[in-house]
């Protein structure tokens, strides 16, 4: 009985040993979560949590895309410099790739983890929701300035070269941004290049000498056997971008004289689409926006085989190697570029050429781009998640104070944005032109026309121009049977049967050169007949739904409004609470009446589609 | 299953408790978005405060959207592409596995698991590098060995090809199959008649498929809904007599594959190897007439320019790019699983083959191949899915428009763009939610009908 009893002793004694190794576990991980849970609450409330943090040390956050040259070691530098003026403050720079950065900014700025200054790049409704309107502060001296004879006591705005046009928001009637830097584009030339392939040691003077050039290092090139290795111009995504930007504002500026229905200098997303909709404008067949497209056509001949695929640096690359005569790029670049090839050869810089009257383009290409109006840029919002806003505009009105804005862009090589600052002596060709055109007139909206247009465009100009031996094969079939030769070339048949005039095939003359001529604007015209059709399909349920985001502005001005009207009651109507009070005032009718006009468009269009197909469908019962 | 009592729950509670963290961790990072998202995708939602709603607009909107449909016709090439691709990694586990000595085997092992450490972004680069077309090791490979010649000769003759194909191919499965395309899809069509009627009933998860399928290749357009009330439209669709036709036409060779299907499947033996055949001859003549006819049916001009080819910057070329991407093929994932899968069968299996005097092929077709086929549907379920929501590879080579023509698009780049570029979240979210179910139902069909022997 005993042994029973003292094995019943020994069960329950390992039973209680196995209870308490089964909690063991359980027992760890409260532990855990406890320490965790005090841990947190430590950081949270107690003398060294985030908020005492704060109030101890203020971290001021910024981010921005220029990773070019030395653009962030000299951010660096400035940020390490304003620590030592401010002990207490601590700099934080974000450099983000271009590419992702987008993307990026906008979930940080939806996920309120955004830092406190973002370098912009959006339309209306982003800016309105995440940044604040700087109105009432650009109005105020930079006190940074205190010590300069020339801006001392002056509005941050007038301190600027532009009066902080770079910072203002057209749409929103608000000043949001605080700019750095002026940029221009140029054409860059590899002076040695030039000499050796082409024999020019100028400047082309016009378009048509700036295509003969290209043709002449093509056809040295060739002759060297360097096709490969030796380009007239080192083409990207990036670098036709810029191309695009000059030459597609250059031929479209004269459509402002037709379309710009309410004369404000600038062709409107709802003047185009009324046009376009009601066939006023049709952009398979208009005059500017063919040569806008076909002189891209032209220029992207000479860049390198698959430019579409290939990114800013790679092209960039390829010039500092010698492997491209010219290049298109900003200010932003020369700096970098310049250190990059010392001793190698010497840089010649020029404004894109536009053709003369009688070369091709020349009637609708008549004008520079004009850089007299061009605002100041890299440039920062403040952010509405910002911890200490004050803290965070100190820190830009340090960076735009002409002493430090002068160091900063003289580290950059870039243009200063501030009166009186000194500019790079290497900028001289980079200096803003005054006289000229500008960009008026955009072919898509943002949403599924811009995406169809950036996929068709994309394949239009990167495409490849047919050989010799598809002229011979062009010309063999065209003496076949009419049907498959025009089931197989479609748009190029009726060209070249417009051009027989009636005559059989192989009566007249058509060389290479003559077929290439068709080639290209039979390609065009695919291009855009089918972008023209998809635009019609596609953009006003695009401009519909930015309509619906177009709203929060007007919401979002109508508390601005009301905090002018607290401020004015509070503080008395002093000259700046009244300039803001009616920029506000302004602003809101303003965006009222845009939005109403956008809306009546939309509704004009709708009415007049709808009339159409009616008529159609009469005609088809008639019938 | 054995129901768990309250009385047990209070005694077990602990180990419900030690879950608790992991669970709500996955409900808060997986399930919560996914919930978000399903919620949101009947909205038009900036991914903030701007939200309206308006019913199934984002579904109607996605279904009728040309360039989604584009990203899914390119996504079932890389899932058809990648489904080859998992040939090479098998039969490098089979030589593996096969080898005599143990130490070269682990070696092999080894070997395999070493580029596991090497960064995605480091393949990424020298495969770009790979492709450039002034410096990269393909251009110049092809012109070191004459191969660029063969391209710039293949590049006129397959268009002739093409052209002369074409017209005697489209005049005979034109109005049969509604082109090459619907014939391709008869050819599985017929494979699915495997099992008779029976056997579609019985499967009927593939029968779906399979009727969507020929609904999108033979069937008529849907009814115009949005300009016509729902009856209206209806009526004037069924009384439409082009409606009528093809679904007369669908419904025809719908009946024909599955009679064929239902007279032969029960013949022993030799029914159902007639089916196979049949299958597979309309499978092979569809794939020889897709690559002479349907595939380089233009000069790409790519190769014949004096500027080299430019792999990720031409539209023509791009696809071709991305499909030999990664070659020779052999992952590192799929051979060690399937190294693993080997490694449990018995020795004795293989003395067995050898008595019956069973060949290297044999083997493998009889006893290495359907003994790794938990594997091999593992894998297939992972590379159809992946191959579905992969596109960071196309974003960073082509960027966020799919590359020239957008021929790059896959629905997981339009997805990215629509929210994070265009800034509709909502319309993304819709996208997203087809998404979802597409890659469940093609999960389903394979854990359904991929057969595991034992």
């Amino acid at each position: 009985m005993s042994d029973m009893q003292g094995l019943a002793e020994l069960e329950k004694r390992q039973e209680r040993k196995s209870r308490f190794r089964n909690y063991l576990g359980l027992a760890i991980l409260v532990a855990a979560l406890g320490w965790s849970a005090v841990h947190v609450a430590i950081l949270s409330f107690g003398p060294q949590s985030d908020t005492a943090l704060v109030a101890s040390k203020t971290v001021v956050r910024f981010a921005h895309w220029q990773l070019e040259g030395r653009c962030v070691d000299a951010l660096n530098e400035a940020c390490r410099e304003y620590e030592k003026l401010h002990p207490g403050v601590s700099v934080e720079q974000i450099p983000i790739p271009e590419r992702a950065y987008e993307q990026w900014v906008r979930t940080q700025l939806i996920g309120r983890t955004a830092p406190d200054l973002i370098e912009m790049r959006w339309g209306g409704d982003i800016i309105s929701r995440y940044f604040v309107p700087m109105t009432d502060r650009v109005e105020q001296p930079n006190p940074y300035n205190a010590d300069d004879p020339d801006l001392a006591g002056q509005p941050w705005r007038e301190t600027y070269i532009d009066n902080m046009m770079g910072g203002w928001n057209d749409q929103l009637r608000d000043y949001y941004g605080m700019p750095l830097s002026v940029f221009t584009v140029r054409c860059y030339a590899n002076r040695t290049l030039m000499k050796e392939a082409a024999n020019v040691t100028q400047p082309p003077k016009n378009l048509g000498e700036f295509i003969g050039i290209c043709q002449r290092i093509q056809a040295f090139a060739q002759e060297h056997g360097k096709s490969r290795k030796l380009l007239p111009i080192a083409g990207s995504e990036y670098t036709e971008n810029i191309f695009r930007g000059r030459y597609w504002a250059m031929a479209t500026w004269n459509l402002l004289e037709d379309y710009d229905e309410n004369c404000d200098g600038w062709i409107g997303d709802n003047e185009r689409l009324e046009a376009i909709y009601t066939g006023k404008l049709d952009l398979a067949t208009n005059p500017c926006v063919r040569a806008g497209y076909r002189v891209l056509y032209d220029i992207s001949r000479y860049f390198n085989s698959g430019f579409m695929g290939m990114k800013r640096d790679e092209s960039v690359f390829s010039f500092a190697q010698s492997n491209a005569a010219m290049i298109a790029t900003g200010t932003w670049d020369a700096g970098s570029l310049w250190r990059q090839v010392a001793g190698d050869f010497d840089i010649m810089v020029f404004d894109f050429p536009i053709p003369t009257p009688e070369q091709p383009y020349g009637q609708y290409i008549r004008h520079r781009i004009t850089e007299a109006g061009d605002r100041a840029g890299f440039t920062f919002g403040l952010t509405r998640i910002s911890r200490d806003k004050e803290r965070a505009v100190d820190f830009m009105h340090f960076l735009t104070s002409r002493k430090v804005n002068e160091k900063l862009n003289e580290k950059f090589r870039w243009f200063p944005a501030i009166r009186g600052a000194k500019t790079d002596s290497i900028l001289a060709p980079f200096r803003p032109q005054e006289e000229g055109a500008y960009g008026v007139f955009d072919v898509w909206l943002p949403g599924d026309t811009q995406l169809h247009f950036n996929q068709q465009y994309t394949q239009y100009i990167s495409d490849v121009d047919p050989e010799p031996s598809d002229h011979e094969e062009f010309l063999r079939a065209a003496q076949g049977n009419p049907d498959a030769f025009r089931s197989r070339y479609r748009g190029l048949a009726d060209k070249y049967l417009a051009r027989l005039g009636g005559k059989a095939p192989g009566q007249i003359e058509y060389p290479y050169a003559k077929y290439i001529d068709d080639w290209r604007d039979n390609h065009y015209e695919e291009f855009i007949r089918t972008y023209a059709a998809d635009y019609k399909k596609l953009a006003l349920a695009d401009y519909d739904r930015a309509l619906v985001s177009g709203y929060y502005p007007i919401v979002e001005s109508e508390g601005s409004l009301a905090h002018s009207r607290v401020q004015a009651m509070r503080e008395g109507m002093s000259p700046t609470i009244r300039r803001n009070y009616v920029s506000q005032v302004m602003g809101e009718a303003g965006r009222i009446g845009e939005r109403a006009d956008a809306r009546a468009t939309v509704d004009r269009i709708r009415a007049y589609l709808k009339d159409q197909k009616a008529k159609a469908a009469g005609k088809g019962d008639g019938k | 299953m054995k129901n768990v009592t309250f009385r047990q729950v209070r005694h077990l509670w602990p180990i419900y408790f030690l879950i608790l963290p992991a669970l709500s961790l996955i409900a808060l990072f997986s399930y919560y978005p996914a919930v978000s998202a399903t919620y949101h995708a009947y909205f038009q939602w900036n991914g903030d405060e701007i939200s309206e709603y308006i019913k199934w607009d984002n579904f109607t909107r996605a279904l009728g959207d040309p360039v989604l449909g584009a990203s899914f016709g390119l996504v079932m090439i890389f899932i058809a592409t990648n489904f080859v691709k998992m040939v090479p990694s098998i039969v490098t586990a089979v030589v593996i596995h096969r080898l005599a000595s143990e130490r070269w085997r682990y070696l092999y092992r080894v070997a395999f698991v070493i580029p596991m450490i090497i960064p995605g972004m480091v393949w990424l680069l020298l495969w770009k590098y790979f492709y450039n077309p002034n410096f990269g090791v393909l251009n110049n490979a092809l012109d070191a060995t004459g191969l660029m010649a063969g391209l710039q000769w293949l590049d006129v003759q397959m268009p002739m090809l093409a052209r002369l194909i074409t017209p005697a191919r489209d005049a005979v499965l034109q109005p049969l199959f509604g082109g090459i395309w619907g014939f391709g899809f008869f050819g599985l069509v017929v494979l699915g008649s495997l099992g008779g009627l029976r056997g579609l009933m019985k499967g009927w998860l593939w029968g779906i498929g399979l009727l969507a399928g020929a609904w999108g290749l033979w069937g008529p357009p849907l009814p115009d809904w949005a300009t016509y009330h729902f009856v209206e439209g209806l009526r004037r669709w069924i009384t439409n007599p082009a409606v009528l036709a093809r679904l007369a036409h669908m419904a025809a060779l719908l009946a024909v594959a599955f009679g064929f299907g239902q007279v032969l499947h029960k013949r022993r033996p030799w029914g159902s190897s007639v089916i196979k055949w049949t299958a597979a001859l309309i499978l092979a003549t569809f794939a020889v007439l897709v690559v002479t006819s349907a595939v380089w049916t233009e000069p790409t001009k790519a190769f014949t320019s004096a500027s080299p080819p430019s792999w990720l910057g031409h539209s023509k070329l791009i696809i071709p790019a991305l499909l030999f991407w990664g070659f020779p093929w052999v992952g590192v994932l799929g051979v060690l699983l399937y190294l693993s899968g080997l490694g449990n069968i018995d020795q004795s299996v293989y003395e067995a083959a050898d008595i019956d005097g069973c060949g290297w092929l044999r083997k493998f077709t009889h006893i290495e191949l359907p003994l790794i086929m938990t594997q091999i549907r593992l894998t297939l379920v992972l590379m159809i899915i992946g191959t579905l929501q992969d596109w960071g590879l196309v974003f960073i080579l082509l960027g966020d428009s799919g590359g020239p023509g957008g021929v790059g698009m896959m629905p997981g780049l339009y997805m990215f763009h629509e929210a994070f570029t265009v800034g509709e979240v909502g319309y993304a979210c819709a996208i997203g939610l087809l998404l979802f179910v597409l890659i469940m139902y093609l999960t389903i069909i394979n854990n359904r009908y991929v057969r595991v022997s034992k």
